[in-house]
């Protein structure tokens, strides 16, 4: 085998890159159970940390918030992503381009401004207080052109003639719907669905304006950054970690076993050897 | 679903919605700069003090500009790094392509402040860098931290790895295949490489570099949490202007600009690149 | 001495060997078809010849040159492939002119040779347009003209017509022989499809399992195959199973129902199971007439239906043992649907084979 330079070069930049990305993490996660949380290595193994985090009622009622945000964005901008991909694929016709120009147009919009903008519309406008509702209204937003893309690479390869031959054999169009359509578009949907809710309930700058008083795990977290980090806040980002890891886990097991792709295709075959 | 009340129900709801709650809070906003408030309250008298005092006071000029740069920078370095990153798992990932790409989202999927967090645990004062520093007996570093530098390593940690998946994504659905043809026909892989390759994958690197650019425009996290004295940005900016002046409608001119900077150098990109060019065949798909 | 060399050449792929110690000798003027079924590595070997896979062991010749380790720019070969793979952002002008600015020719030179190949090929006022916006015969003679244009050493073709419609095929098979033969440099065609390889090549290899099981002009193939595999796969044949007897030079084969007669081949004797085949257009049929006794290589059937192929009919018939396939021309005296025949061929019709213990 020879030496490849380009293939050592490639892959010397991927480890990095990923050693980079994680070693942050490892090293919160580590710090966030040891007693010596400054520089844990070796760890000296103690609970004491996350006990502290779990006792904290600020970060209870923080954490329910953040959960009804993300479990309402997430929902609410699934389905109004599905209508969406389905409207843009089948019923748009020549006028696709411009309604994806609309739709993913959040995308381009930073956070902060999306933030503020709703901020001056709400409170100033309309006249509304802070409240959890215009929160989930501005993030499902946000969340929506990312749940349009992530449907949508799971509907392109979609075949809509199955619906015709469905109705053709006498089903009706929501029978049709239930039977043909849905139990193909799900993976979309689902995949959709986790994505937003962990980017809803991480929202910090959103939801921030939105909101008032009304604390979230991110603005909790955000607030106590403010006098410094401290271990509790290691601990809180490790268990949201591992939340995360988790979702991600179970994407990983259903795109492994073919159940979703999500554009991402199994290796090509090598043609007709 | 066929019928004539498709289209209403498919394309009219998320039409709406985005109208209400996305057009509409930007308009009131633009509104919002030609006016002025009291005490969170609107008086509408028509002016442009608001653009003034963003054209005349140097450290808003200079919060832009900074920000410009420093977004320019980020953006640059996560794309090229984003790319042989996203090549190198093309490429070799094999089996593993799938595992080592989802590897790159749970760090986009922690959230920002969770991750500024992470990073602090890194390059802080009582960080892993200066743990490792102190336990060799070295005096800690103090250069890193709270400064320009630090915030752009701070929004290359945030923002990379969306930037490798969307290059990741569109080299997946890149034909390889059309490497081999540019070879069989008498290019050396470095020249296959920027006759075949780049321009087919330039579509989707503009839309990572985007993906990036604009955020890094308007960052507020790491600027405050990394950044030092001399290291506000824009976005920053606006959102002192919201949170701790309470002048909403100078903040809300802030977002103007920063809206308008967007919208013009996407319309400067597409004008710029032939879509045909870039392998694009349309939208349509029955 | 031969312009393209394959000595010796094997890929292995993990534990599977795809292509297994092949040599051929291909001539200069030569159009050369690889034909064989999916997955039997014709495609591998010509990726080899291209220069797109490296051989595991054994060598490639090109013109004199040992380019077994030269990469594929440096070899000077062209290829037109099953999926066209036209570069999508260039125009069909540029998807031409590509082979050319490698060449590092003129811009003029480089004009002057895309409108040769736009003349040869009928591609004139397209020059503009984008591969997506043409039909697929038009992309399969863009990828074509992207083969001749640079004027390479050797053309190889990875199944070009797979994915046109039939009509569309035909007029393409003439075409590409025609060019080959202006040109006259050497094509090699990989196709799966024993029509095409019939109607153009000089030479056929016929592939199977990585192997080259007969590499022989198309009428030795189609005539005088050389394996079962070969019979069974060019041309369309009856089948008959049965066990060998000698007989002075000849030897008679008993199968259910039927006696086969022919000329006696070495390494088949007495007593081995054997395989035979009899191609559809040497069976001839005749109405039955009452009282003729059956003797060898002769069949009682019933025509059960006629299938017209235009200038050909095809007689399905059914007998004791089955069912059986005659072609012939339609000259009029055709027979009709559920008559009495009796199905005939001459011994020299027949080919044998010995039948190798499991395999089929």
């Amino acid at each position: 085998m020879r030496i490849r330079p380009a293939k050592t070069l490639l892959l010397g930049t991927v480890a990095l890159c990923y050693l980079f990305l994680y070693l942050p993490i490892i090293h919160i996660a580590l710090a966030s159970f040891a007693r010596n949380y400054t520089f844990p290595y070796p760890p000296k193994w103690t609970l004491t940390i996350m006990g502290r985090l779990f006792s904290n009622s600020l970060y209870q009622a923080a954490l329910g918030n953040s959960i009804i945000i993300g479990l309402c964005a997430a929902a609410l901008s699934t389905l109004l992503a599905g209508l969406a991909t389905i409207g843009l694929l089948r019923h748009a016709g020549r006028r696709a381009p411009l309604y994806l120009a609309l739709f993913v147009a959040p995308l381009f919009v930073s956070e902060v401004l999306l933030g503020i903008s709703s901020l001056i519309f709400n409170g100033l406008f309309l006249g509304l207080p802070g409240n959890l509702g215009s929160a989930i209204l501005a993030n499902a937003v946000h969340c929506f052109s990312y749940a349009l893309l992530i449907i949508a690479t799971q509907l392109y390869r979609y075949d809509w003639r199955l619906d015709d031959a469905a109705m053709v054999f006498g089903a009706s169009p929501m029978r049709t719907f239930f039977e043909v359509t849905l139990p193909l578009v799900w993976p979309g949907l689902f995949g959709a669905f986790i994505v937003t809710f962990i980017m809803s309930f991480n929202n910090l700058e959103i939801s921030f304006y939105l909101l008032g008083a009304t604390p979230t795990l991110p603005s909790a977290a955000w607030g106590a950054l403010r006098y410094g980090v401290k271990p509790e806040l290691y601990a809180l980002a490790t268990c949201v970690n591992l939340v995360v890891f988790f979702l991600l886990a179970v994407m990983f097991v259903l795109m492994l076993t073919g159940t979703v792709t999500f554009g991402h295709r199994p290796e090509r075959e090598r043609s007709a050897v | 679903m066929r019928g004539r009340f498709a289209p209403a129900i498919f394309l009219g709801i998320p039409s709406v919605f985005l109208v209400a709650m996305f057009v509409l809070p930007l308009l009131s906003m633009l509104v919002l700069s030609i006016w002025r408030t009291e005490n969170y309250h609107i008086i509408q008298d028509f002016n442009l003090n608001n653009y003034r005092v963003l054209a005349t006071e140097t450290a808003y000029q200079t919060f832009l500009l900074r920000s410009l740069l420093m977004a320019t920078a980020v953006s640059v370095i996560c794309t090229v790094l984003a790319w042989p990153i996203a090549y190198g798992i093309i490429l070799y990932g094999g089996r593993y392509r799938l595992l080592l790409s989802l590897a790159f989202a749970v760090p986009f999927l922690t959230g920002e402040v969770l991750r500024i967090i992470a990073l602090q645990g890194l390059l802080g004062p009582i960080g892993l860098l200066n743990g490792v520093l102190m336990s060799l007996g070295a005096a800690p570093l103090r250069v890193i931290m709270y400064t320009n530098f630090a915030s752009a390593i701070g929004l290359i940690y945030l923002y990379l790895p969306i930037v490798v998946t969307v290059i990741y994504l569109s080299l997946l659905n890149f034909d390889q295949r059309l490497i081999d043809a540019a070879k069989i026909f008498g290019a050396s892989p470095a020249r296959a490489f920027f006759e075949v390759t780049w321009p087919l994958n330039l579509f989707g690197t503009l839309i990572g570099f985007a993906l990036c650019f604009i955020p890094c425009l308007s960052a507020t996290l790491a600027p405050r949490f990394l950044g030092g004295p001399n290291g506000t940005l824009f976005g920053m900016a606006i959102a002192q202007q919201f949170a701790e002046s309470g002048t909403w409608a100078l903040g809300a001119a802030m977002g103007v600009v920063l809206f308008a900077v967007c919208v013009l150098l996407v319309a400067i990109v597409a004008r710029l690149l032939d879509l045909r060019r870039t392998g694009f065949t349309g939208f349509g798909r029955g | 001495m031969a312009y393209i060399t394959l000595d010796g050449v094997s890929k292995q792929y993990g534990s599977v060997w795809a292509v297994d110690r092949v040599d051929m000798a291909i001539d200069k003027h030569e159009f050369v078809s690889l034909l064989g079924p999916s997955g039997s590595g014709k495609t591998t070997l010509l990726r080899i010849i291209a220069g797109l896979e490296t051989p595991t062991q054994g060598r490639v010749l090109i013109d004199g040159e040992d380019v077994t380790h030269l990469p594929p720019h440096r070899r000077g070969v062209a290829m037109v492939f099953q999926e066209f793979l036209l570069f999508p952002h260039r125009t069909v002008y540029e998807n031409l002119a590509f082979p050319l600015r490698m060449l590092k020719l003129q811009k003029g030179e480089i004009a002057e040779r895309v409108d040769w190949v736009l003349g040869i090929l009928a591609l004139r006022g397209l020059e503009k347009r984008y591969p997506n916006q043409l039909s697929g015969g038009q992309q399969q003679r863009v990828a074509l003209g992207r083969g001749l244009v640079g004027r390479p050493k050797v053309l190889l073709l990875d199944e070009p017509l797979a994915n046109l419609d039939r009509e569309l095929r035909q007029e393409m098979e003439v075409e590409i022989r025609r060019h080959q033969t202006a040109l006259g440099i050497p094509f090699i065609y990989v196709t799966h499809n024993q029509e095409e390889a019939l109607s153009m090549s000089d030479r056929i290899a016929v592939v199977r399992g990585g192997r080259v099981e007969d590499f022989a002009s198309r009428t030795d193939i189609y005539d005088r195959p050389k394996t079962a595999f070969i019979a069974q796969f060019v041309g369309r044949s009856n089948r008959f199973e049965g066990v060998a007897a000698q007989a002075s030079d000849r030897l008679a084969i008993r199968g259910e129902g039927v006696l086969i007669e022919t000329a006696a081949r070495p390494g088949i004797g007495e007593g081995d199971n054997v395989v035979a085949y009899v191609k559809n257009e040497k069976v001839r049929l005749k109405l039955a007439e009452p009282g003729a006794a059956a003797g060898a290589n002769t069949i009682a059937a019933r025509i059960r239906h006629v299938i017209l192929r235009g200038a050909y009919a095809e007689y399905v018939l059914s007998w004791s043992g089955g069912e059986l396939i005659a072609s012939r021309p339609r000259d009029g005296a055709e027979l009709p649907g559920g008559a009495e025949v009796t199905a005939y061929w001459d011994a020299a019709d027949v080919d044998l084979f010995a039948q190798a213990g499991g395999d089929q």
